[in-house]
């Protein structure tokens, strides 16, 4: 090709280049900083002009950008220079005015992260000078760290071991592909730190090859790189979730995922619902459309949430429900907090339970289900209604109507008290002592707890373990009590053991 | 649906399943629409193919630098995603994040909030932070047009570290939202922030708020008077009768009073000796944990246990800062034997790979019985640790082992066997069906001892390993239940049985006949119900008639 052919041959790709690029950026929300980025070599407000870059004829054209600051304007600025502004100074400065520069704005109030950009575009240049000017100071590690950008195998070499931390941690942020393949060679003590780097960012070229490399190296999960990998391909995601099992309940990353999936494309998650089997991923998943379709549709919620099958999952959307309007319309709130409780009457959280000939044990799974968020708020705004209202749905002491009574006695201790002196059903009255005391001695308020304690037979139930909190506390007023207490010479004996005589 | 449950159990379901199922690929047999996101990832695709393709790094930072002043704030946020910006070697991702966050706090911090709330950490906290310094109302605007009182607590402790009145105004117009006083910890934060920095502002008005915040507001205030003046909030402290509840709930908040009550232990009212020595991790800090180890706490009121349980917490927290120095201080001290070779073992810990400095701490030590613990536990320390790097043999060495205690515990060595492939973990398994039955039993017994460690990793190994086990268990121990083969099945069941049910009814049925998987079957059925009622009774119909009456039976009794 001649000269001039080449020149003609370029000068045509690069306005097909742009207007590639105009036509491609259209399409995007513009703006008018975008807008004057577009015109080549006119200065701007910002101090900057459009240049040429280096694009391949076709791609699309952001336009290469040149500061047209000079030393003096960018050191007036101080520390208001624009963090890309200045950037684009010190691509085009040389090391004579970032030393300039440097030396006029160490000490002021450049933030920190600005103070990085100088020395990570100074290493670029002169890396020497870079850990010079920078020996001695708060940020003589940053000039380790930015050599390790451009040439880790000489920072690597030239640094002592005080260094070398910051040469590992610029590798995990810098050179993510060069970890991977020379990990072992990287001192045992600060791996760790080029771990960490490695997952400083989301951004990853291939995050499903770093996941399952950090997952080689201990570290089974990474939230940013999942996200990344989720957003990007959510089926291979979904698989890779399942592959590590953490495809489970009560896990994190399932969550993420459904954000993710969220972010991209909330209509894809049914088509994700729709072909995974029955489990924890998919009520998960289904959980995360209703909640789009309490927002979008209420009515539509509501007619699902009173076809749904299993009473715990219904009572949780009518939760969901009820959430949702409790501060424009508490009435309606409460009318659905009714629903929800008629539904699933005594336990409002999932649970694991197992039973076997020599015992059982049990425990819930999600302490903080939407129905107990839900039957927190409405403690919170009438606590008395919403208690009396658990009582109505079922008249026996449940878990439902422990866990608000509990909500109540730790926000409004004396109202709650009141209503506890007006149970009449022995077994409520029991209950809601039970957390009198208990929160009456997290207060330290040992006297009135003891009065509660003597209070019922079921209450005395809890007079040892009442007793050793009390002696942790003041073991002579807790012995000094139980000494005066109207209570069976064994029973004041066998308490008495429970109290140390040398605290 | 229901019976899709089960059914996709079977093999033929399964791979019909299978075929239906995309690839891992995103590739979806089904049609799909376009969001806007993905308009917006293929321009952004191609923008950053026009940056890959330049020529040189300076380039390539100069068109990155570029990218940002081109994109509309408006993009910002999915930029700011992750999946973008996809050139992670090199400094250029570094500076397109900075300088994307610059700009946006600068151009448009009411976008910027409601995404850095929904990422508060990293980039997007700090950039939080700098609202709250910077432009602090307009935080303020969001949270007004947002409520969010969880959120906004946090972030009112960032905005009184600079406007203490404006953070202070805006609680005042929360203080009836009960949520605020579920925010304990952060609101403790914020209420010491404005008690620092404007004490009189915050008295004021006090009997217009909510008892338990006003409650805070006391503890908040007098931790502000305890840091200015320690004696002699103290003694007005001791003739109150919620002087301990208010003294305490700043210790739990301050840690430099640790130091205070050291310097001033004869202040001290008695009753409270009991209170501080209940919970001695308060009063340490780095630098005065030597201070307390060096005092005369008997002498200043405690009784000889609660001298010991300062003492004992005190070594916990420093024996890794100076081992020689605890060491010397243990020995000095009367431990109960288990606390002792405890610390002991701990201690030598830190001496891994130095045998000089083993043999130096080994030296310091009273008893043979003393330098033989210390000595085996210092070679237990040293044990290479296995991770994914490891053979496959050394694993099951390790796991099969009735004597060999890894250096970090069972439940981290079973951890970090989730940490090996599907490739690995397979040849493991290979490995662990040539061995005898007695070793076989240990790999299921160290696997145990790991606690819930075992959930995590592929149940395609675990379900063998258990199932093998139940097949040929341990004779029963009357101590522990742990090895009890009914309590494995019915357990490893039920977390199959919430997270995968199909899996869960596979495995059971590939149990041995007999009680563990009787009750394994029972366990998937009341757990399984409580998500899927229907799926359950149509399972149910398809067992084996004995098995069906018994598990039926038992649904019924627990209805």
């Amino acid at each position: 090709m001649t000269r001039k052919k080449f020149v003609i041959a370029t000068v045509a790709a690069c306005l097909a280049g742009l207007l590639a690029g105009y036509v491609s950026h259209r399409r995007l929300p513009s703006s008018s900083e975008t807008a004057r980025s577009l015109h080549p070599q006119k200065p701007t407000k910002r101090g900057i002009r459009d240049g040429q870059n280096g694009n391949t004829p076709g791609s699309v054209h952001v336009p290469a950008l040149h500061s047209t600051e000079t030393l003096e304007s960018m050191i007036a600025k101080g520390d208001s220079a624009d963090y890309a502004g200045l950037a684009l100074w010190l691509l085009d400065a040389g090391t004579q005015d970032i030393a300039a520069y440097w030396q006029a704005c160490k000490d002021g109030d450049l933030p920190k992260d600005t103070k990085q950009l100088v020395i990570l575009s100074w290493a670029r240049k002169d890396p020497q000078a870079a850990i010079t000017a920078t020996a001695g100071t708060k940020q003589d590690y940053v000039a380790w760290w930015a050599w390790s950008a451009y040439d880790l195998q000489a920072a690597f070499a030239a640094a002592n071991p005080d260094q070398l931390k910051h040469v590992v941690r610029g590798i995990g942020e810098f050179h993510p592909k060069w970890l991977k393949n020379h990990f072992e060679e990287i001192p045992e003590a600060l791996r760790d730190e080029a771990l960490n780097r490695l997952m400083l960012w989301k951004e990853d070229e291939d995050p499903e090859d770093s996941l399952n490399f950090l997952k080689k190296c201990g570290i089974p999960y990474s939230s940013s790189l999942f996200r990344n990998f989720a957003l990007r391909d959510p089926w291979a995601a979904l698989d890779w979730l399942k592959r590590n099992g953490q495809l489970s309940a009560g896990t994190n990353p399932l969550g993420e995922w459904i954000d993710a999936v969220k972010t991209k494309n909330p209509d894809d998650l049914q088509r994700f619902a729709d072909q995974l089997p029955p489990g924890a991923a998919k009520r998960k998943i289904e959980e995360a459309i209703f909640d789009r379709l309490v927002a979008t549709d209420p009515d539509s919620a509501l007619q699902l949430a009173k076809s749904t099958g299993s009473p715990l999952a219904a009572a949780q959307r009518f939760a969901k429900i009820g959430e949702a309007c409790l501060s424009s319309d508490p009435e309606k709130a409460f009318g659905f907090a009714a629903d929800m409780l008629e539904a699933c009457p005594t336990r409002l959280a999932e649970q694991r339970s197992i039973e076997i000939p020599n015992g059982s044990s049990s425990w819930s799974s999600s302490s903080e289900s939407d129905a107990r968020r839900f039957l927190k708020s409405l403690t919170a705004m009438d606590p008395e209604r919403t208690l009396e209202m658990i009582k109505t749905s079922n008249p026996a002491a449940s878990e439902t109507l422990s866990y608000a009574a509990r909500q109540w006695s730790e926000t409004d201790l004396d109202s709650y008290t009141q209503w506890v002196t007006r149970q009449t059903s022995p077994d409520i009255k029991d209950m809601a002592a039970l957390q009198l005391i208990s929160q009456l001695s997290a207060q330290s308020r040992f006297h009135e707890a003891a009065r509660w304690v003597v209070s019922s037979e079921a209450s005395k139930s809890s007079l040892y373990s009442f007793i050793h909190q009390w002696s942790q506390s003041n073991a002579p007023e807790a012995m000094n009590w139980v000494e005066s207490a109207d209570l069976p010479a064994n029973l004041k004996e066998g308490l008495k053991h429970f109290i140390p005589a040398d605290p | 649906m229901a019976l899709i449950g089960w059914h996709l159990g079977t093999p033929e379901e399964k791979s019909r399943t299978a075929a239906a199922q995309p690839a891992a690929s995103g590739r979806s047999p089904l049609p799909r629409t376009k969001s806007a996101r993905i308009i917006g990832d293929e321009a952004a695709a191609e923008r950053m193919r026009a940056i890959r393709n330049t020529k040189s790094m300076e380039e390539r930072l100069r068109a990155t630098i570029s990218l940002v002043y081109a994109l509309p704030v408006s993009d910002f946020p999915a930029w700011a995603e992750g999946d973008r910006f996809n050139l992670r070697d090199g400094p250029e991702l570094h500076m397109f994040r900075m300088a994307l966050f610059d700009r946006w706090e600068k151009e448009s911090p009411e976008t910027l909030i409601p995404w850095a709330l929904e990422n508060n950490y990293g980039q997007a906290g700090r950039a939080l932070k700098s609202l709250a310094k910077n432009s602090p109302q307009t935080l303020l605007g969001h949270f007004q047009d947002h409520p969010d009182p969880k959120a906004e607590v946090g972030i009112l402790a960032e905005i009184a570290k600079n406007h203490p009145d404006l953070a202070l105004e805006r609680l005042r117009t929360l203080a009836g939202d009960a949520a605020l006083l579920g925010e304990s910890r952060s609101l403790d934060n914020l209420l010491a922030e404005i008690a620092k920095q404007s004490p009189s502002a915050l008295q004021s008005g006090l009997e217009n708020l909510p008892p338990a915040l006003q409650e805070k507001i006391e503890i908040a205030l007098c931790g502000q008077r305890l840091a200015g003046s320690f004696v002699s909030e103290l003694h007005a402290l001791a003739d109150r009768a919620d002087g301990w509840k208010i003294f305490s709930s700043n210790l739990a908040l301050h840690g430099e009073l640790g130091a205070q009550i050291l310097e001033n232990l004869r202040n001290v009212p008695p009753s409270w000796l009991a209170g501080i020595s209940n919970n001695p991790s308060l009063l340490f800090t780095k630098e005065n944990t030597r201070n307390w180890l060096a005092a005369d706490l008997e002498g200043a009121g405690f009784s000889k246990k609660q001298a010991a349980r300062i003492y004992e917490s005190a070594l916990y927290r420093m024996y890794e800062e100076d081992p020689r120095f605890a060491l010397a201080r243990l020995q000095e001290m009367d431990f109960d034997p288990g606390t002792k070779n405890d610390l002991i073992s701990r201690i030598m810990i830190t001496a891994k790979g130095d045998g000089a400095k083993a043999e130096a701490l080994i030296g310091m030590l009273d008893t043979e019985e003393e330098k033989q613990l210390a000595r085996q536990q210092w070679e237990i320390s040293n044990q290479p640790k296995l991770n994914a790097f490891s053979k496959p043999g050394e694993w099951m060495d390790a796991l099969s082992s009735s004597t060999k205690t890894p250096a970090d515990g069972y439940y981290a060595l079973v951890s970090r066997l989730s940490t090996l492939d599907s490739q690995a973990l397979g040849q493991l398994a290979a490995d662990f069906r040539q061995l005898p039955a007695d070793r076989q039993q240990n790999v299921a017994r160290n696997i145990l001892a790991g606690f819930s460690a075992y959930e995590k990793v592929d149940p395609a190994f675990i379900g063998e390993v258990l199932r093998t086990y139940i097949s040929n268990p341990l004779p029963a121990d009357e101590n522990s239940s742990r090895l009890d083969p009914v309590r494995i099945g019915a357990s490893y069941a039920v977390k199959l049985a919430v997270d995968d049910p199909v899996a869960a009814t596979n495995w059971v049925s590939s149990l041995p006949e007999g009680d563990a998987k009787l009750w394994a079957y029972k366990n998937v059925a009341s757990n399984w119900r409580q998500y899927d009622p229907q799926a359950v009774d149509s399972w149910v119909q398809t067992l084996p008639p004995a098995v069906k009456s018994q598990v039926s039976g038992y649904l019924a009794e627990k209805k």
